[in-house]
C-alpha cells in the first residue's frame, strides 16, 4: 500500500533538493529505515490531525458500518437457520430414510429389507377432496366468512400413518390424546384428525364427519404440531390424517390413482432428532454420527443394487427439505445481494466523505508538502486516518450482524420447520468484515491517490485547488489488486457465482448508465437555450456549472433508488401478472384422478354447465426419471432449474397426434399412428437442464417398470399458461395398458356469472365422484400471491437498506456542496435577494437532480422488471404507471427534502461574517 | 440621503463580549463619497455591513431615503439591498460557478428585470469585459474580477455603493484603474459612496474623510 514516492515537481523542497532529509535510507546515523519511519511520523500525524474531531465521518462511518451489518446479519442468519434444519432433519424427514413409490406400494421383499434395519413406518399420501358430511349449517352455526351455498368440500393433503408414525418427534392434538386413538376404530366408525384450517374451511367441528373418497371418519381431534410437515407452503391443502388400515375403504387405491406410498425407516440405535446439532456436538455424538451415515450410505447402495427397477425415490436426513432449502437458499442470495448493493452505494458514499475531508485539508496537505513531507507521508498520514476510520465502521458493522441471528431467531422459528441456531460464525463474520474493509480501500484510494496533486505552491496562490487528477501508477495497480480482492468477496458473499457475476454486472451496467444519464444531463443543460425565468435559468445552469453536483447525486440517489424501483417494479408485474392476467385466460379447476370409466360422466356434468367455454382431458400417470442416456439420474449433472424434474415423480402423457398448440423447437413430432420403438416428446426448459436433446435418451421408471426413451424432439411450453402441459409426453404403445387415469382442466366465461357456474361444477364433481380431486386454481394462484406477497415484503425491506446508504451517499453529496451553497445565498443576500427568492432559485434545481436520479432508476428498474418477467413470468410484462412514479417522485422527494434542509441551513447564517476580508 | 447614528454593535465570543462598534456616526449625501479609514479591528467593515442592511446593530439607526432600516424584516431589507445598494468587496466575492455574465446579472434578475442579462452584459461591456462575459471568476485577473464586481454592484443603478477595501488585492496600475473606474460611475450615476480604506491616497480621492478608532469615529475630515 505504498503509493508513488517519485520525487516530483510537487515534492517537498528537501527531495528536490536532494539532500539527506530524515527519510533518507543513506543516513549515516543509522535510524530506522526510511519506509518504517515515514509510516511511524504519518501515524503521528494522522493522529494529531484525528485529535480534532471526527465530525465529517458519521456518513463515512454509517455507510460501512450499514452494509458490513447487513452482510454479516444475512450470512450469520442464513446459517443459523441451515443449521437449524440439519439438527431437525431426522423430524423434518420423519425418519432416517424414507422410500417412496407413486399409485402402487412396494415389493414385500424391499419393505422386509427396511423392517429389519430398525423400526418401519408406513404410510399413503395423497391429494384429496374432503367433503363435510353432514347437514347445512343454521346460520347461528355458520363460521364467520362461510358461504351457506357453497359446497362444503376442501382440498386437503392426507396421509394415511401406520401406528409406528411417527418416528421421530411426536403429533399433538387439540384435545390432546395419542393419535393412535384418535384415528382408531371406534363405534364401527374410523377416526381423523385435521389442521384446523380444513375445518374451517369445512365447517365442520370435532365430532362431525369428514368424507374422503368413499369413506366417513369422525373428526376426533384437531393437529396442533406434526413433526414430519415442514410447512404448508408446497403443499396444496391443509393436512388430514387417518389410520392406514382405513385407507383402503376410501377407495383411493384403485388402479391409477395418484396416491403415494412412503416407507420411513429409524435406525436401530439411531439418536434422537436434534441431538448433535451444529456447534454442539461432543466426540461420541460425531462417532455415533458418523457410524450412522455409514449405515445410511450402505443402505441406499443395497436398495439401489437390488431395488433399481421399482423406481422408488429414496431420501435420507440430508434431502430432508429439499424445496424449503432451495427457497431458502434463493433468499439467502437475494438478501445478499441486498447486502452487496447496500455495501457497494455505501462505498460511493464513503468515497464522498473522503473526498470532502480531503478538500477541507487541502491547505494542510499543502503546508506539509512545503515543510518538506514526502508524498508518501503525506499519503500515508491520510490513508492511516482513513484507514482507522474503515477499521472502526467495519467493527462496528460486524458488531451488529453479528446480533442478528440472536435477535431474529425466536421470530423465525415461528415461520420455519426448525428453530434457527443462533451462534457467532466466525467464517461469515470474517467476509463482512473483509468486504467492509476492500469496499472502503477500494473507493477510497482514488480520492486519496489524488493527494499528491496538491501542490505546495498553492499556498502562495489566493486559493487551494481541491485534489483532483489521476492517482500514481502504483496506486492504481493497488487499486486494481483491491477491486478485484472486492469482486471476489461479492462471489464470496452471494454464494453462486452465477448469481454474483450477475450482481457485478448489473453494478457495472447501473453505474455506466448513471454515468451516461449524469453527463446527458449536464451536456443537455449546457446546450439548452436558457430559460427566460430566473429561477428556472439558475436551475438548468446549476446542472453544469463547474463543481456542480449533477453526478454525484444522480449516482448517490440513483443507485439506492434502483433497489426499491426494481423491486417495487417486480412486485407489481408478479401481482399484475398472477393476479390478473393468468386468471382471465387460466382454467377454473384442475380435476385430478378420473378414472378412466369415469371421464364419460365427467365430460357430461360439464355439458351441464352451460357458462363452460372449454374442457380439456389427457390421460395421466406418474412416473420417475431415473437415468440420463446411461448415467443414472442421481449422478447426472443437472442445472439446479431443472433439478425439480428429477426429485420427485413425473405426470406423464401420451398423444399420438401432435396436440394442437404445441410448438416444436427441435426435432419433430411422430406420426400419428406411430407404432415403434418407445419415443417422447420432452419440455425445451427441463432438456436444457438436463443436457439433453433428440436422439438422447432417458429411463423412466412407471409402476415399477422402466422403460427407454428415445427423445424425438423438444416443445416450448408455456408453464403459467395453466393448460394442460407436461414435461414428457410419450408415443404411444407405452401406456395405453397402464392404470392410468385422466387429469382435466375447466375454462369458464368471464362475467359476473362465472362465481356460481365454477361452484356447480365443483359441487357436482365433488358430490358425484368422490375420488376425483378438484384443485381451484385462483385458490392455488392466491396462495402462490401470498407467498409472493411475503418474499416481496421482505424484498422491500431489503432494498431500504440500498436506499438507506444511497440517502446517506446523497446527504454527503449535499453536505460537500454546502459551503459553497451557503456563500451563494449569502451573494445572494447582498444582490437584494429575498429568502423566498433563493428558496425559489434552489429548490428547482434539486427537483431537477431529483428526477433525473429517480428517472434513471425506473429506466433501469423497468429494465430488470421486464427481464425477469420475459424470464420468470413467460412475458406478459406490462409498464405499471404506480410503482414507476413511486420511484421518480421519491427520487424527487428526497432531494427536494435535503435541499430544503440544506437552504434552510443556508439562510440561518449571517451574511456579513462571509463577507470579511480574510 | 445615508445616515448612521450612534451604532453600537457588540459580539459574543467564547472570551466574552466584544464591542465592535460603540457609537458610530457616520452620512453621506446623495453624489458624496465618504472614506472610512481606520487601524485593522477598528469596526470599518462591520460598520458597512450595517450599512447594508446584513448586519443588525444593537443600538442605533440607520436611515436611507427616509426609510430606517434597524425597523425592517429581512426581506425588506433584501428589498432595500436590490432596489437602493450595491456593494463592492476586496475579495469580489463573485460566485465562482457562475459566469462574468450571470454574476453581473443577480442584483437585475432579483428585481425582476426581464432584459437582466442583457443589461448585465452591457455594463460589463462598458467596464472592458465585453469579451470575457462567459468567463468564470477563476479565468479573469484580479482587476478583471473586480471590475465585474463593480459591474454587478452597479447593475440596478443604485444610490448607495459601499466598497470594502476594493483595490486591496489589486496590485498598483490595476487598483488605479478599478478605483478610476468606481469614482467615475459614482460620479455619472450621482451615487452616494462609502469606501473603506487603509490606501491614503484613495481616501483622499473622496469628499470627506472617517477616521475610525476602537468602533468610534475619532476625525472627519
Amino acid at each position: 500500500m505504498t503509493p508513488d514516492a517519485k520525487p516530483n515537481d510537487q515534492a517537498g523542497p528537501a527531495d528536490r533538493a536532494g539532500r539527506a532529509g530524515p527519510f533518507d535510507p543513506t543516513d549515516p546515523a543509522g535510524r530506522l529505515p526510511a519506509k518504517f519511519t515515514a509510516a511511524r511520523l504519518a501515524a503521528r500525524l494522522a493522529w494529531r490531525e484525528m485529535r480534532g474531531g471526527l465530525s465529517g465521518f458519521g456518513v463515512f462511518i454509517t455507510c460501512l458500518a450499514l452494509g458490513v451489518a447487513a452482510t454479516a446479519a444475512v450470512l450469520g442468519l442464513s446459517r443459523s437457520v441451515m443449521d437449524g434444519l440439519a439438527a431437525e432433519a431426522k423430524t423434518i424427514l420423519g425418519a432416517d430414510l424414507e422410500v417412496g413409490l407413486s399409485s402402487r406400494p412396494a415389493e414385500p421383499a424391499l419393505i422386509a429389507l427396511l423392517a429389519s434395519k430398525g423400526t418401519l413406518s408406513q404410510s399413503v399420501e395423497a391429494r384429496v377432496m374432503a367433503v363435510a358430511a353432514l347437514a347445512p349449517p343454521r346460520a347461528m352455526d355458520r363460521s364467520p366468512g362461510q358461504n351457506p351455498a357453497k359446497t362444503r368440500a376442501s382440498l386437503a393433503a392426507l396421509a394415511a400413518v401406520d401406528a409406528a408414525y411417527p418416528l421421530y418427534g411426536e403429533v399433538r392434538l387439540s384435545p390432546a390424546m395419542p393419535l393412535g386413538q384418535a384415528l382408531g376404530l371406534e363405534d364401527g366408525q374410523y377416526g381423523a384428525v385435521a389442521e384446523q384450517s380444513l375445518l374451517d374451511r369445512l365447517g365442520l367441528r370435532l365430532g362431525e364427519t369428514v368424507r374422503i373418497g368413499e369413506a366417513s371418519f369422525r373428526l376426533r381431534a384437531a393437529i396442533a404440531s406434526e413433526p414430519a410437515r415442514t410447512s404448508g407452503l408446497f403443499s396444496f391443502g391443509p393436512r388430514l390424517l387417518i389410520g392406514l388400515p382405513a385407507f383402503e375403504s376410501t377407495g383411493l387405491t384403485a388402479p391409477g390413482s395418484l396416491a403415494r406410498y412412503v416407507y420411513r425407516v429409524r435406525l436401530a440405535g439411531a439418536q434422537p432428532s436434534g441431538a448433535g446439532a451444529a456447534g454442539q456436538t461432543g466426540p461420541m455424538d460425531r462417532i455415533g454420527q458418523a457410524g450412522q451415515a455409514g449405515q445410511i450410505g450402505e443402505l441406499k447402495e443395497e436398495l439401489r443394487r437390488r431395488f433399481a427397477d421399482q423406481g422408488a425415490l429414496v431420501r435420507d436426513a440430508t434431502e430432508a427439505a429439499p424445496g424449503l432449502a432451495t427457497l431458502l437458499g434463493r433468499l439467502t442470495n437475494f438478501l445478499s445481494l441486498a447486502g452487496l448493493s447496500a455495501m457497494l452505494t455505501g462505498g460511493l458514499g464513503a468515497a464522498l466523505a473522503v473526498r470532502a475531508h480531503l478538500r477541507g485539508r487541502a491547505d494542510s496537505i499543502a503546508a506539509l508538502k512545503c515543510l518538506g513531507a514526502p508524498g508518501r507521508v503525506v499519503f500515508l498520514t491520510y490513508f492511516f486516518q482513513i484507514g482507522a476510520m474503515a477499521l472502526a465502521a467495519t467493527l462496528i458493522g460486524t458488531a451488529l450482524g453479528a446480533t442478528a441471528p440472536y435477535a431474529l431467531a425466536g421470530l423465525l422459528g415461528e415461520a420455519l420447520p426448525a428453530k434457527p441456531i443462533p451462534g457467532l460464525f466466525p467464517g461469515p463474520l470474517a467476509l463482512a468484515a473483509a468486504l467492509g474493509l476492500l469496499t472502503a480501500v477500494t473507493f477510497c484510494l482514488w480520492p486519496l491517490g489524488q493527494i499528491r496533486s496538491v501542490p505546495g505552491l498553492a499556498l502562495f496562490r489566493d486559493q487551494v485547488e481541491p485534489p483532483r487528477g489521476t492517482p500514481s501508477a502504483p496506486v492504481l495497480a493497488v487499486l486494481g489488486v483491491c477491486a478485484a480482492a472486492l469482486a471476489c468477496a461479492c462471489l464470496a458473499v452471494a454464494g453462486n457465482w452465477k448469481i454474483g457475476l450477475g450482481f457485478l454486472g448489473a453494478a457495472a451496467v447501473a453505474s455506466a448508465v448513471f454515468g451516461l444519464i449524469s453527463r446527458g444531463v449536464v451536456t443537455l443543460a449546457r446546450r439548452l437555450p436558457p430559460p427566460k425565468n430566473p429561477a428556472w435559468r439558475h436551475a438548468v445552469s446549476g446542472l453544469h456549472r463547474p463543481g456542480n453536483a449533477t453526478a454525484q447525486v444522480v449516482f448517490a440517489l440513483g443507485l439506492g433508488l434502483t433497489s426499491l424501483a426494481t423491486t417495487a417494479l417486480l412486485q407489481a408485474q408478479f401481482e399484475n401478472r398472477l393476479g390478473d392476467q393468468i386468471p382471465q385466460a387460466a382454467p377454473s379447476y384442475f380435476f385430478l384422478d378420473i378414472r378412466k370409466d369415469q371421464l364419460g360422466a365427467f365430460n357430461a356434468l360439464a355439458a351441464s354447465v352451460p357458462e363452460i367455454t372449454r374442457v380439456e382431458t389427457a390421460p395421466m400417470l406418474r412416473g420417475r426419471i431415473t437415468r440420463i442416456n446411461q448415467t443414472p439420474a442421481e449422478d447426472a449433472p443437472v442445472d439446479p432449474d431443472a433439478a425439480w424434474a428429477l426429485r420427485s415423480d413425473r405426470g406423464l402423457t401420451f398423444s399420438g397426434p401432435m396436440p394442437p398448440g404445441t410448438v416444436l423447437t427441435a426435432g419433430a413430432w411422430w406420426p400419428a399412428d406411430y407404432h415403434g420403438p418407445p419415443l417422447v416428446s420432452v419440455s425445451e426448459d427441463i432438456a436444457k437442464g438436463l443436457g439433453i436433446g433428440p436422439g438422447d435418451s432417458i429411463s423412466v421408471n412407471i409402476l415399477g417398470r422402466a422403460v427407454v426413451l428415445k427423445v424425438a424432439n423438444l416443445r416450448a411450453v408455456k408453464w403459467l399458461s395453466l393448460d394442460i402441459n407436461y414435461v414428457l409426453v410419450l408415443s404411444p404403445g407405452v401406456l395405453e395398458n397402464a392404470p392410468y387415469s385422466y387429469l382435466a382442466t375447466a375454462y369458464f366465461t368471464a362475467g359476473p356469472e362465472r362465481p356460481a357456474a365454477e361452484e356447480k361444477l365443483f359441487a357436482a364433481v365433488t358430490e358425484n365422484m368422490p375420488g376425483v380431486t378438484a384443485i381451484p386454481v385462483g385458490e392455488q394462484l392466491d396462495r402462490v400471491l401470498a407467498i409472493g406477497g411475503t418474499i416481496a415484503t421482505a424484498a422491500k425491506a431489503a432494498s431500504l437498506l440500498s436506499l438507506i446508504a444511497g440517502t446517506l451517499t446523497l446527504a454527503q453529496a449535499f453536505r460537500a456542496g454546502m459551503r459553497e451553497k451557503i456563500y451563494e445565498s449569502v451573494i445572494f443576500k447582498v444582490c437584494g435577494a429575498t429568502r423566498r427568492d433563493i428558496v425559489r432559485i434552489m429548490l428547482p434545481e434539486y427537483l431537477l437532480l431529483g428526477l433525473t436520479a429517480g428517472t434513471g432508476a425506473l429506466l433501469l428498474g423497468t429494465a430488470a422488471a421486464w427481464l425477469f418477467t420475459d424470464s420468470f413470468l413467460e412475458g406478459g410484462f406490462t409498464l405499471l404507471p404506480l410503482p414507476a412514479a413511486l420511484a421518480v417522485a421519491t427520487g424527487a422527494g428526497l432531494t427536494t427534502a435535503f435541499g430544503l434542509l440544506g437552504v434552510r441551513r443556508a439562510l440561518g447564517k449571517a451574511a456579513w461574517t462571509y463577507l470579511r476580508n480574510e | 440621503m445615508l445616515e448612521l447614528i450612534d451604532i453600537k454593535v457588540r459580539l459574543q465570543s467564547k472570551a466574552g463580549t466584544v464591542n465592535i462598534l460603540r457609537g458610530a456616526s457616520v452620512a453621506a449625501s446623495p453624489g458624496e463619497s465618504v472614506a472610512v479609514t481606520g487601524r485593522s479591528g477598528s469596526g470599518k467593515t462591520t460598520l458597512l455591513m450595517v450599512a447594508a442592511g446584513l448586519l443588525r446593530p444593537d443600538s442605533g439607526r440607520v436611515l436611507a431615503q427616509g426609510l430606517d432600516l434597524t425597523r425592517m424584516t429581512e426581506d425588506e431589507l433584501a428589498g432595500f439591498r436590490r432596489r437602493r445598494v450595491g456593494v463592492v468587496f476586496q475579495s469580489f466575492h463573485l460566485l465562482p460557478n457562475m459566469t462574468a455574465l450571470e454574476n453581473a446579472a443577480l442584483p437585475l434578475e432579483f428585481a425582476g428585470r426581464e432584459d437582466a442579462l442583457e443589461a448585465a452584459a452591457s455594463a460589463l461591456d462598458r467596464l472592458g469585459l465585453g469579451t470575457r462575459l462567459d468567463h468564470y471568476p477563476a479565468e479573469l485577473s484580479g482587476g478583471e474580477q473586480q471590475r465585474a464586481a463593480i459591474a454587478r454592484a452597479f447593475a440596478a443603478t443604485p444610490s448607495i455603493i459601499l466598497a470594502d477595501e476594493p483595490t486591496g488585492n489589486l496590485d498598483s496600475a490595476t487598483g488605479e484603474d478599478v478605483a478610476r473606474t468606481l469614482f467615475s460611475l459614482c460620479t455619472e450615476k450621482n451615487t452616494c459612496l462609502i469606501l473603506v480604506t487603509h490606501d491614503a491616497a484613495l481616501a483622499a480621492r473622496c469628499d470627506r474623510r472617517v477616521v475610525l478608532a476602537d468602533g468610534m469615529v475619532v476625525e472627519t475630515a
